[in-house]
């Protein structure tokens, strides 16, 4: 399918050698096959290609931009976009591995329908065929109930192109739905930020050069946000110190000049511990916290009472003395930030954390500050039209009364009507609401830019849920294990073939996505797919869909854009993106920096009666984990090869990564009679996963991990053994709860006699 | 002035990422499970923590290689600048270039029934471009540079988990991890 | 794990033939009775045989002439040119069989092949072997087997088969006291089953040869299939540095 052509020169040798060979095969003359000469082969020549601008949509900090090599209508390959400072000419593993993903034989090539789910008896259809199945049957539901409200959607982050929120336009297009709204990511945390300062924003993380004491708190970016790693290092170079605190000896850990391996779901208590210090000590900002704060001396006289440096160090297992000498460098170095990372807050008391971390930067008087500030992440550069999210519902729809709250963290629509509006149902307890789905029950499930048998937990319990479905259509690029549990299968684009905008939630650059080459095979982007419903719903029944049953995707790419966005980034027209992504015009690299903060005070609020009247604390007080039911705590986290179940089923992606493990500390392997390298089973009372065992040092004894990804040709699922326990916090902005990832528990023991 | 091109590899630095590996298929259009630049991790015995320090080797394009020297149809050349450069076409898939570089730099395609390996990227840098791993390292952890040129006293030849090879003379250079302070709970 | 069985079956056949053309030439030059064609035809056999299981190690057998592209710094260039006159030099022996003028070529091109093959196959990457073991295995060999088909009495047999019992189970000890790489090609040739098998049937050859107290072609049977599975070994079990890498050498 590719040709070698930006090889060509080694080819044209051997052409040049073919000819010469007949001269005299075994002759001494120039180009004889016994004294070859060597290869001059062609320097590489850029302008041989178009060159298309693209970006990389996962969920992920660094949001790539991209720079795609096309010619003769195929990408023959990709690289980072030199104009953004931040992806500075290089792109990730993952983002190396696009051209194989276009052109991967294993992609989902037209409309597949299944006879049988989970039969494997696939046939091709038309997509004629597949949208007249659909439409019939969500016309047969809507007859059925008298609304929509058996319709679902589930979609989350597998393509975080604007123009993708078509597929919410599409579902507001039929009528009012039901939505799977929150998010298993990041929800805790950003609620806890807004009862902090009022809303979830970042420093520019570039400006992280600047910061003379660096905490990397929960966070492991030297796998999830490698083109930070960086600034870190830059920072170090300028004479910075980087303190990693984290559960796991991670990569970003072994790259820092302290590790602190925190007792997991104790992050709060050491944050508190060292916001004691920081009033012993005498080294609070005397300044913020009276005039920029507003409940200091509350929690002042919180942490008096009820945190001591030494009951912070039982608790979180770091040395006390460690912990003061820490805090007073922090509080010395100017400035000082912190990065929160979302694996912290996957807790049951994971806001709480959050909010304890904020309240130590604060008291430091580093929020507002350049180089400084409590980093989580910001949605600052996500001013778009959601002109394709935002669509009609049909004249006369009926769906649940009254306002619905907000569907997720990037739900920037606002304004539901207030005589209707769609069901929602907790994203992280899919399965559980499916089957607890009353009046209407859910019959008919849309998955687009998602895949639940990889992401939503109780992976045997979600088993059941489907079961419970009546049609399930999944819009994807691979046959994964969500596609084995549906009806019809649509295929969908990569970034590659479609146009869309891309912002970061992290770095504060804009890329634009061209089209760079035509559709593969028959595949469709989630808008085209949107309007070929249309046609279908209309022509059965006209009316009923408003979404247009014609578009055009740079068309809808442009109606994104806005003066806002135009005026942000610096630019007059999204045409000047073509040139290179635009970073926004920041007053300040910090947030906060003018100390005018989006609480209800307009201060940074130590005290939040916001949150306690959401059932929390007002002060961001310690609260204890979820306490176990297994010898092991289970972490689930991300690994560099995968962004959740995408790019670890490429063969490519095979070659550096053909395999997981279980990383199990020596001395319970020992105990648990589990050798190095063993077939082992990870169980607890939800499910079971069998795989090798990786003897590390790098997990705590009471400890196990296992990376989540989706391996094409391994039965191997994290969620067998992750539930779908709530986190604390996170319903306020994103609609629902975050979950628990991190606060699971299971046994290990050896499996099929161990070795396999 | 005479050029000698060489990797610089910062294990300080590295992060074990393999965008350096893959970035390497992606440009230089290799067969699916081929790889012509591989990230090992070091053994506990060299770095105490496994998985954490990583050496990222392509072809070390050596002063006298082995490869050059074991193969017998002339398909490798060495241009001035160093660069040891295989001809996938004069090659007659004998392997015994793969037995004999002591750093697995060739490989064998199994399609094509050929060796092939890392070839500096000689395209790009004719180009003026570097190599497509140093493009893509994110920490900056591998460079290009002219060990005729280069000085840094901080910088080895054979690190542990690397065989010496003093005949061959390798043209990598290596800046070994540091580890951090560690307090664990 | 590769086996190579092309190179397995390339360097023991041509050992044969070798081994053969060594003990045709020595009964040309010192023995009474008259040296039959048969023998030199055995070992152009034997060693165009081998060549031709040579062929199935390339990915590319018809370009296999550019091969003699490398002679100047290739010692497997040197070996096919070194065994493209041996085959030559050997067909002159057979046509002209009993003549010390074809014959002592002949057994010379023959040594020198050993000696390349020596070379050819102790590349610095594979430490256990990167020394004088191929040569003397590879001599050892040729010369079982060749005073196994070629020799009337049985001591000469009797003290080279001794001679490469020694060697196969002295080698693998003084590895095992050498750098990680070598360590772990010991342990992998004491694990190998091919091994053991080979040294079994190599010592069975010596203990018939004890019994039946004369050299027949069952022992050089008994050699030969003793010798292929060494080889197995040789090519498979012996540790390449490459697999080493990030660990200590």
């Amino acid at each position: 399918m590719k040709t070698h052509e930006h090889l060509a020169g080694r080819r044209g040798f051997l052409k040049g050698l073919l000819a010469a060979g007949a001269a005299g095969v075994l002759g001494s003359g120039p180009g004889s096959l016994l004294r070859p000469h060597p290869a001059e082969a062609a320097p590489f020549d850029p302008s041989a290609y178009e060159v298309f601008r693209n970006a990389c949509p996962r969920n992920c900090y660094d949001t790539c931009s991209i720079k795609t090599y096309v010619r003769d209508g195929v990408v023959q390959f990709v690289e980072g976009a030199p104009e953004s400072t931040f992806t500075n000419g290089g792109l990730c593993v993952k983002g190396y591995t696009y051209p194989r993903r276009i052109y991967s034989p294993d992609r989902i090539k037209y409309p597949m329908l299944q006879e049988g789910r989970g039969s494997g008896n696939w046939r091709r259809i038309s997509w004629d065929e597949a949208m007249s199945r659909i439409a019939d049957k969500i016309l047969e539901i809507k007859k059925r109930d008298g609304n929509l409200l058996g319709l679902g959607l589930t979609k989350y982050s597998g393509n975080f192109g604007i123009t993708n929120y078509g597929v919410e336009g599409m579902m507001s297009s039929l009528g009012y739905t039901t939505r799977f709204v929150g998010t298993p990511c990041w929800p805790a945390g950003i609620d806890a930020q807004n009862y902090d300062l009022g809303d979830m924003w970042c420093n520019d993380p570039e400006d992280l050069v600047k910061a003379r004491y660096i905490i990397v708190w929960g966070a492991n970016p030297a796998w999830c946000s490698m083109h930070s790693m960086k600034y870190l290092y830059a920072a170090r170079e300028r004479g910075a110190r980087i303190l990693v605190i984290d559960p796991i000896f991670t990569q970003t850990a072994a790259k820092a000049d302290e590790f602190w391996q925190v007792r997991p779901g104790t992050d709060g208590a050491l944050a508190l511990g060292m916001a004691r210090h920081l009033l012993d000590a005498g080294l609070v900002d005397r300044d913020f916290v009276q005039n920029a704060a507003v409940g200091y001396e509350d929690f002042a006289a919180y942490l008096k009472t009820n945190v001591t440096v030494e009951w912070a160090a039982k608790t979180s297992g770091i040395p006390a003395d460690a912990i003061r000498a820490a805090t007073e460098e922090f509080a010395a170095a100017k400035p000082a930030t912190v990065w929160i990372g979302y694996g912290m807050q996957r807790h049951t008391n994971g806001g709480s954390m959050v909010r304890a971390i904020d309240a130590f930067v604060a008291m430091s008087g580093n929020i507002g500050v350049e180089g400084g500030g409590a980093r989580y992440g910001h949605l600052q550069t996500w001013g778009f039209n959601y002109h394709a999210m935002i669509q009609k519902q049909p004249a006369g729809s009926v769906g649940v009364r009254g306002a619905s709250g907000p569907k997720g963290e990037f739900d920037f629509a606002g304004g539901e009507a207030a005589t209707y509006s769609d069901r929602t149902l907790n994203i992280n307890k899919t399965a559980q609401e499916i089957l607890d789905a009353r009046d209407p029950e859910l019959r008919m499930l849309w998955i687009a830019c998602k895949n639940p048998f990889a992401q939503d937990f109780d992976r045997n319990k979600l088993e059941k849920a489907f079961a419970k479905l009546e049609m399930v259509v999944s819009v994807e690029q691979f046959f994964t294990e969500t596609v084995r549990h549906s009806d019809i299968v649509l295929p969908v684009t990569t970034l590659f073939e479609e146009w869309t905008i891309n912002a970061s939630y992290w770095h504060y650059w804009l890329s634009l996505n061209e089209q760079a080459i035509k559709p593969m095979h028959e595949a469709k982007s989630n808008i085209e797919i949107a309007a070929l419903l249309s046609r279908a719903m209309n022509a059965r029944e006209p009316g009923s869909c408003t979404f247009p049953q014609e578009v055009d995707g740079k068309e809808w790419m442009i109606k994104e854009c806005n003066k806002g966005i135009y005026d942000l980034f610096g630019i007059s027209s999204w045409e000047e993106l073509r040139k290179g992504p635009a970073k926004a015009r920041l007053a300040s690299s910090a947030s906060w920096h003018d100390r005018t903060f989006k609480t209800p005070s307009g201060k940074y609020e130590f005290s939040s009666a916001l949150c306690a009247r959401n059932g929390f604390t007002a002060l961001p007080e310690y609260v204890e984990g979820r306490r176990p039911d297994a010898p092991f705590r289970l972490m689930t986290p991300h690994i560099q090869f995968g962004l959740h179940s995408q790019f670890v089923n490429l063969d490519w992606m095979e070659a550096y990564y053909p395999e997981p493990f279980v990383y199990i500390h020596p001395a319970s392997a020992r105990k648990k009679g589990i050798a190095d390298g063993d077939m082992v089973r990870v169980f607890n009372r939800i499910g079971e996963v069998r795989v090798r065992a990786r003897l590390s040092g790098n997990v705590a004894e009471d400890c196990v991990v296992m990376y989540e990804a989706w391996f094409r040709k391994l039965n191997y699922n994290v969620q067998n053994v992750v539930d779908d326990c709530a986190a604390d916090m996170g319903a306020m902005k994103t609609g629902a709860p975050g979950v628990a990832i991190h606060d699971q528990f299971v046994d290990i023991a050896p499996a099929d006699g161990g070795r396999a | 002035m005479s050029t000698r091109y060489a990797f610089l590899m910062d294990m300080d630095k590295c992060i074990g990422c393999r965008g350096c590996g893959m970035a390497c298929k992606n440009f230089n259009q290799l067969a699916p499970d081929m790889v012509w630049r591989q990230v090992y991790p070091l053994d506990e015995r060299i770095y105490p923590h496994r998985d954490r320090a990583f050496l990222s080797l392509a072809c070390n394009h050596c002063d006298d290689p082995a490869c050059l020297a074991a193969c017998p149809a002339g398909s490798y050349t060495k241009r001035p600048d160093g660069i040891v450069v295989h001809h996938q076409e004069t090659c007659i898939g004998c392997t015994n270039c793969i037995r004999s570089c002591p750093y697995g730099a060739p490989r064998f395609n199994k399609v094509e029934k050929h060796a092939e390996k890392c070839s500096l990227c000689h395209e790009r840098l004719d180009a003026g471009l570097t190599p497509a791993c140093v493009q893509a390292c994110p920490t900056g952890a591998l460079t290009l540079i002219d060990l005729d040129t280069f000085d840094n006293a901080n910088a080895v030849q054979y690190p542990a988990g690397y065989p010496a090879m003093p005949r061959l003379n390798p043209s990598t250079r290596f800046i070994l991890p540091r580890m951090p302070r560690v307090l664990r709970g | 794990m590769t086996y190579e069985f092309p190179l397995v079956f390339f360097t023991v056949l041509t050992q044969l033939g070798i081994g053969l053309a060594l003990a045709a030439a020595w009964k040309t030059c010192f023995g009474g009775a008259a040296v039959p064609r048969r023998l030199w035809l055995a070992a152009l056999v034997a060693t165009l045989a081998g060549l031709v299981a040579s062929l199935f190690h390339l990915g590319a057998p018809l370009r296999a002439v550019t091969a003699l592209n490398g002679l100047g710094h290739s010692w497997l260039s040197r070996e096919g040119l070194v065994f493209g006159l041996f085959v030559l030099l050997l067909l002159l022996a057979a046509l002209r069989p009993g003549r010390a003028v074809t014959a002592l070529p002949a057994a010379l091109a023959g040594l020198a092949a050993l000696v390349v093959q020596g070379f050819t196959y102790a590349p610095v990457s594979l430490p256990a072997v990167s020394n004088g073991f191929p040569l003397l295995l590879f001599a050892l060999t040729a010369l079982t087997l060749g005073t196994a088909f070629g020799a009337e009495t049985p001591g000469p047999q009797r003290l080279t088969i001794c001679l490469l019992l020694v060697v196969l189970l002295i080698v693998p000890c003084l590895w095992a006291s050498g750098s990680a790489v070598m360590q772990e090609t010991a342990a992998l040739w004491r694990q190998s089953a091919g091994f053991w098998a080979g040294l079994v049937l190599t010592a069975a050859a010596l203990v018939l040869s004890l019994v039946r107290r004369t050299a027949a072609p069952a022992q050089g049977v008994l050699l030969f299939c003793g010798a292929l599975l060494v080889r197995v070994t040789f090519f498979s079990a012996t540790v390449h540095t490459a697999t080493h890498l990030g660990m200590p050498y």
